[in-house]
């Protein structure tokens, strides 16, 4: 709210996105990217208008059903990569499966999979700061694959990467899309867009194309 | 899932080394004062906690009255037993018994008996002791108490009599009391488990009374009290004690003659029996009791010092927040619900405790010197079931109390926003550092009010210590020879002819008590002025020649008392009872006649016949005789410090003569000024008490400070380069930086002055003779307050202001 009057940083969008799509956001500072994306995740809340996530009313979702929801088929991916410096790589990994509530062995199970397939089983024992970007980016990539997400949300995730490591993000990002992981990302970068097989261009709030 | 929040916390705890550091010095010194305090308070209320219904036991005790004063007396007149049994209802039971003490030996075959000296916990008393106080008897039974000459003991007591006898093989044996009174041991009871002050271990026989030197206490006299005799009653379900108090004032009036007098008055009352162990108007037997009032001061104490740790983990906690924000946005957007991060936040605290409890049972024997005033000798410090369980609750409330806000502030940042570190501002309109500010205020309020409580208690103190009595008390000790010793008349004559052919004395008075002592006897004298009698209480110190000019008091008019006892009782009156008869001027009372065939001869300056606490009274010093065969010995020693330095060698004279005529007795002496400061020993533990929580809130309060500082600074490294290449000084980034703590303990001061003032006051209200307490007390106070503060805040603001700007900025 400026001035008294209401100020939209998101206004008159209507999206669907089905299920398999492989989506970049793309747009100039301030148009409301990570808005939106926040929006999707639920980690915000719109304040007017309808979204339904697998058929549900996620705006008339209580708290606790919208956390679920969220737990069981959202994961996140961020630019500044976000992983906890108290933790170890194994740890972070696990903790959204701890805030599941799935049994150790089970843990134990799904993370040595996860590190195995992400090719980091050696840095498991590491910590965040003694990892190079990339390889950051790859476990926060990992955590958000962890509890078998069908979306995958991803802000900027190589825009504090160089471009190599970049590429390889994508790519692997390629793939996860061809396992049948939806994803939506918002990016700066035409080249990484491109992975995507749908662009949606915002400016000022509103969707320009799709 | 506990293993990971465990985990987390302990690396958080790790992280933050020097908040953790400060939380938990300040947890586990409140903690360890709470568990010292737990061990005291649970002692002395756990007295007769474990008696069959002892919530309808009662104590009878008398209330005695003359003209304006009462007496206390925990006894009450032998003949109210056997009438209450008869003639009262509501009663379901009842036990006398007469505590004394004296001594035992055992007869030996083919031996010397073996003597036992300085017996407690004696008592004659009958089969009805023990249907109100049951015991569990491994010999015999209580029947033969109510004949002649039969003794029941403890099995402790047995063992000591008898080492290595069986209570089987004890039964049928012999004591002999006071050399002249063979007891058969007809029982053998085991010692009683639960606290009580009802530890009695040797039950002589009632009847055996009448042939001990106590025979007289057992009388029929209506009007004779002794606090030996003691009658406890247990009332029937649903019977109020003040049914019985009625029926018992009616046997009075019936039986004896005091009801009909107007200014001599008894009454009895029902003291509960848990009462018993607690300070009040009536002793419990001998035996030391706790003071309610002080109890309940500990405790307060307690809750101050946990709650002050608390406030520094609350305080630390949410003003790390902001560096938190991020971690814990992450952990929402990783699904962390909000109850689940409260958990993993209540982890930290609860782990913080734990250290800080298990540190604190470590500091509780050094701690324990603080509260050593307070402490009971049998105190024990083991790690009793009862206290692991205390600990336990502790750890919890403490959790509670100090990760509850910080948890519910930590877990509502809305992830998106935290994340961008945007969760909050750091400006200080927040609601966090609003809170923060409060509870910052409220611990110097705590620490500034007990600064300005230790202060004018040490005042007070030093006033009584200080305040002219009236009399002398320096260089003067006094002692007096056994009670019961024979032939004491002339052994204190020998004595005394002894003691003059010491050098080193100067001068010596053989009488009553010292001037003000504990020790007081009082007459009910009548002055007819020509119009009206003038009763009052008046309190008689017999006297010699020697006492006026040993202590010092000053004659207003007429002449000191003569050595020769004449007719009528010659009085020197203080200048009190002068004012009381009505006379302004001393020299009126001279020559006066008070009934009872006393005359005055001469009037005295008043001095204080008790402690501070009380107001001067009436008194007369007379040559006759108190009626105690025993008398007190005063010795002047020289007060110069060529004098001084043969006090030791006057003193060992002095011992080798006590020892020579009394021997075998043990010479106790007590200096005149060090009896005068036990007037004030409560006082003086209140003083220790409250230096000692003061040095642990200043302690508390300032080292949370500390952290609040040193979080401050750190956020505003860049700040303070960016002023520093601007040209500020040292000084006056200094100030910048202390000013909104210091405003902190300035609003503190405000606040705490009243509250202060308020109580301080009201306790000085309780003397009759009081210091005054100027301004400048709490001006010294808030000064005393600011400047720790400032130095505090100084070990972190110098060392930011003088850090060289270019690096500080380089790491921005």
């Amino acid at each position: 709210m400026v001035g008294g009057k209401p100020n939209f940083i998101l206004k008159d969008v209507h999206l669907h996105i089905k299920e398999g799509e492989f989506v970049s956001i793309m747009g100039p500072s301030g148009s409301g990217k990570s808005s939106l994306l926040n929006v999707i995740g639920m980690l915000d809340d719109a304040s007017e208008g309808e979204y339904f996530f697998l058929d549900q009313p996620v705006h008339t979702l209580k708290e606790k059903q919208r956390s679920q929801l969220y737990k069981q088929y959202i994961g996140f991916v961020f630019q500044a990569y976000h992983l906890i410096d108290e933790l170890t790589v194994y740890e972070n990994i696990e903790t959204p499966l701890i805030y599941q509530n799935i049994k150790g062995s089970e843990r134990q199970a799904m993370v040595a999979d996860i590190l195995d397939r992400f090719q980091i089983v050696g840095k498991k024992d590491l910590f965040p700061t003694q990892l190079s970007g990339g390889q950051q980016q790859l476990v926060g990539i990992a955590r958000a694959l962890i509890g078998k997400p069908k979306l995958l949300l991803a802000d900027e995730p190589t825009g504090n990467l160089n471009s190599r490591q970049g590429e390889e993000i994508m790519e692997l990002f390629k793939q996860l899309n061809n396992e049948g992981v939806t994803i939506i990302q918002v990016t700066h970068s035409e080249k990484n867009a491109a992975y995507g097989s749908r662009i949606i261009n915002l400016l000022d709030g509103r969707i320009e194309n799709n | 899932m506990i293993k990971h929040y465990i985990k987390t916390a302990l690396r958080t705890l790790r992280r933050n080394k020097l908040f953790s550091v400060i939380n938990v010095l300040g947890l586990s010194i409140g903690l360890s004062a709470a568990l010292i305090i737990y061990l005291i308070v649970q002692y002395d209320f756990s007295f007769e906690q474990s008696r069959k219904d002892k919530d309808r036991i009662y104590r009878v005790v008398t209330m005695m009255s003359f003209s304006n004063s009462s007496y206390p007396n925990s006894g009450t007149p032998y003949p109210i037993v056997e009438a209450t049994r008869k003639e009262v209802r509501g009663i379901d039971g009842s036990a006398n018994f007469f505590t004394i003490s004296g001594e035992a030996s055992i007869p030996r075959q083919g031996a010397a008996p073996v003597k036992f000296k300085h017996l407690s916990n004696l008592i004659y008393t009958d089969e009805h002791y023990f249907q109100l106080f049951p015991a569990q008897w491994l010999a015999g039974g209580p029947g033969p108490l109510n004949e002649l000459f039969h003794v029941t003991l403890t099995e402790s007591r047995a063992q000591t009599y008898f080492p290595g006898l069986s209570p089987a093989q004890a039964m049928g044996r012999t004591v002999i009391y006071d050399d002249s009174i063979p007891c058969t041991v007809t029982g053998i009871i085991k010692d009683e488990k639960g606290m009580t002050d009802l530890a009695f271990q040797e039950f002589i026989s009632l009847p055996t009374i009448k042939h001990s030197s106590s025979s007289d206490e057992a009388g029929s006299d209506w009007g004779s009290l002794n606090s030996n005799t003691q009658f406890f009653v247990r009332l029937e379900k649903g019977v109020q004690p003040g049914q019985v108090e009625q029926q018992l004032a009616t046997l009075r009036k019936k039986y004896s003659n005091d009801g009909k007098d107007t200014i001599n008055k008894m009454i009895q009352h029902l003291q509960p029996l848990t009462d018993i162990h607690f300070t009040g108007d009536y002793a419990s037997f001998g035996k030391r009791q706790a003071s309610k009032a002080a109890l309940y001061g500990l405790l307060v104490v307690a809750i101050f010092l946990l709650s002050l740790g608390s406030i520094n983990f609350i305080n630390l906690t949410t003003a790390q927040a902001a560096q938190r924000a991020k971690e814990i946005g992450i952990r929402k957007t990783m699904g962390g619900s909000r109850r689940q991060l409260i958990t993993q936040f209540l982890s930290e605290a609860f782990l913080l405790t734990l250290i800080s409890t298990l540190l604190s049972v470590g500091l509780a024997p050094w701690l324990m010197k603080a509260f050593s005033d307070f402490i009971p000798k049998d105190l024990p410090f083991t790690l009793s079931a009862n206290l692991y369980l205390f600990l336990a609750g502790l750890v919890i409330v403490v959790t509670l109390l100090s990760g509850f806000y910080p948890a519910l502030v930590l877990s509502r940042f809305k992830p998106v926003l935290a994340m961008k570190n945007q969760a909050f501002s750091n400006k200080s309109t927040t609601r966090n550092a609003l809170l923060r500010q409060s509870l910052t205020i409220f611990q110097f309020v705590i620490a500034q009010g007990f600064i300005i409580g230790t202060i004018i208690v040490g005042s007070q103190i030093h006033f009584f210590l200080n305040k002219d009595m009236g009399f002398k008390k320096e260089a003067i000790f006094y002692f007096y020879p056994p009670f019961n010793a024979a032939d004491l008349s002339q052994r204190q004559q020998l004595l005394r002819d002894r003691l003059l052919t010491i050098p080193g004395i100067t001068q010596l008075s053989v009488c009553d008590a010292p001037p003000a002592s504990g020790w007081i006897n009082s007459e009910l004298m009548t002055y007819n002025d020509g119009k009206k009698d003038i009763n009052s209480d008046v309190q008689i110190l017999n006297v010699d020649t020697n006492y006026m000019k040993l202590y010092g008091l000053k004659l207003l008019a007429g002449r000191n008392i003569r050595p020769v006892p004449d007719s009528p009782r010659q009085m020197v009156i203080n200048r009190s009872y002068a004012q009381v008869l009505g006379f302004t001027h001393p020299e009126q009372a001279l020559g006066k006649v008070i009934k009872g065939s006393n005359i005055v001869v001469g009037v005295a300056e008043d001095f204080h016949q008790t402690s501070l606490h009380k107001a001067i009274r009436p008194l007369a010093m007379t040559n006759g005789h108190s009626g105690m065969p025993f008398q007190w010995f005063h010795i002047a020693l020289p007060n110069t410090p060529q004098g001084r330095a043969g006090w030791k060698k006057t003193i060992a004279a002095v011992q080798q003569a006590y020892k020579d005529i009394f021997p075998g007795e043990d010479f106790e002496y007590t200096f005149f000024d060090d009896s005068i400061a036990q007037f004030y020993i409560a006082e003086q533990h209140m003083s220790t008490l409250l230096r000692w929580a003061t040095g642990l809130t200043i302690f508390i309060s300032c080292l949370g400070l500390l952290g609040l500082v040193i979080y401050s600074t750190n956020l505003r490294t860049k700040e303070i380069g960016v002023r520093k290449v601007l040209g500020a000084s040292v000084t006056q980034i200094v100030s910048l930086l202390s000013r909104d703590f210091v405003k902190l303990v300035c609003i503190a001061f405000v606040i705490a002055v009243p509250v202060a003032w308020y109580a301080t006051h009201r306790w000085m209200e309780s003397f009759v003779y009081r210091t005054t307490i100027g301004w400048w007390v709490y001006a010294l106070s808030g000064l005393a307050m600011l400047v720790m503060a400032l130095l505090t805040l100084s070990i972190q603001t110098i060392r930011a202001a003088s850090a060289n700007p270019v690096k500080s900025l380089r790491t921005e």
